[in-house]
């Protein structure tokens, strides 16, 4: 079943400083939003009001055009990637996998590497495989939106290329809105891009987009 | 009693249900186990999403839950020792730590939220079954202590 996320009039701000206004963003199943803008531009503020953990003075959040308030807000709708490890560190692959109702033998497929990983808790695991763990938990689940912050960061470029092969293949079942500083990433897989700038979101296209909007320099 | 025995069997999932809808009902409400399931299949679905929110509110609650059951117990043979009058004192003494612990706990442990948040447990979800375990469990060994003595 396909759905429609849309996210329109947040107002945020922290004290004086105004944070987002007058943002819109949406995302359907099927489709890879990108999601870029300068370091403290206000995305993973945008991405934390969607998922309900912050308010904003005004919002509008709606799914399929159904209002969608904090309460409203759980696994079967939204799931969510923060930028940091979040996952407990005595935690096992196993139980991680088992929690998010993830097929092991899917992520044993796509990362064969960390088979002998299985039983282990995630803090004898590197950072960048927690990372690829946290990624992939939170991708693969059964859920119609899923909102990653900072996937590819701490990451290597070869799981970087498989983690954008899965991207392609659970869009088919989903929604994705994705943040990240590593542009050319987004625009390989993105179907779309919305840039941050003075709290607001502008559509954008390739690269001159970027270098014109000043999020890179020409 | 038979009859009593039989519908208790009966309605026992029902019953089961009811029990961890009162312990988790904010979770329930919003998702498709609302209203409460009436087939098996239902029953036993429900039962494995309960089954795993009290193993992670568990899991939760056993990283710290070594210094509360120390206070509790420092509580315990503080009344033994001293006299009932103290259990005011004693009470509010669990309160406050309690709420040293939650605040220590939201510091250190505010990244893993997400993860519970991602299973459908909030922050509020994951403390009310904890504080209340905790004053159970308080009142409990307190009452034991008085009647000890």
């Amino acid at each position: 079943m396909n759905h429609h996320l849309e996210v329109d009039s947040v107002m945020l701000n922290f004290g004086t400083r105004q944070i987002l206004q007058n943002v819109f963003l949406q995302n359907r199943t099927g489709e890879i939003t990108g999601l870029v803008g300068r370091n403290g531009s206000g995305k993973s503020c945008l991405l934390n009001v969607i998922y309900g953990t912050l308010q904003a003075s005004d919002q509008s959040i709606r799914i399929d055009q159904k209002h969608l308030s904090q309460r409203d807000i759980n696994p079967h709708i939204i799931r969510y990637l923060p930028q940091f490890n979040f996952i407990p560190k005595s935690f096992s692959m196993q139980t991680i996998l088992q929690d998010f109702n993830i097929n092991t033998d899917a992520f044993i497929t796509d990362f064969p590497e960390f088979r002998k990983y299985y039983k282990t808790p995630i803090n004898k695991l590197s950072g960048g495989e927690q990372r690829i763990i946290e990624i992939y938990s939170v991708l693969a689940s059964p859920t119609q939106f899923c909102l990653l912050d900072e996937p590819f960061s701490q990451v290597m470029p070869i799981h970087i290329k498989t983690l954008k092969r899965v991207m392609q293949r659970e869009k088919k079942n989903k929604g994705l809105i994705i943040s990240d500083h590593l542009y050319q990433h987004l625009l390989d897989i993105c179907d779309n891009i919305t840039l941050i700038k003075d709290g607001q979101t502008i559509s954008v296209h390739n690269v001159n987009d970027l270098i014109k909007l000043g999020y890179l320099e020409s | 009693m038979l009859q009593i025995f039989s519908i208790f069997s009966s309605n026992r999932n029902q019953l089961i249900s009811i029990f961890l809808y009162i312990l988790h009902y904010p979770q329930a409400a919003n998702t498709h186990l609302w209203p409460l399931p009436s087939t098996c299949v239902d029953h036993h679905i429900c039962l494995i999403v309960y089954m795993k929110n009290l193993r992670l509110i568990l899991n939760f609650y056993i990283s710290f839950a070594f210094a509360s059951t120390g206070i509790t117990l420092s509580c315990m043979y503080l009344l033994y020792v001293l006299d009932f009058r103290a259990f005011v004192a004693l009470f509010w003494f669990k309160v406050i730590t309690l709420a040293g612990i939650y605040y220590i706990v939201n510091i250190y442990k505010r990244r893993e939220y997400y993860y519970y948040r991602n299973m459908g447990l909030s922050k509020r979800n994951l403390w009310i079954p904890i504080f209340s375990i905790e004053f159970l469990l308080f009142i409990s060994t307190q009452l034991f202590t008085y009647h000890l003595k």
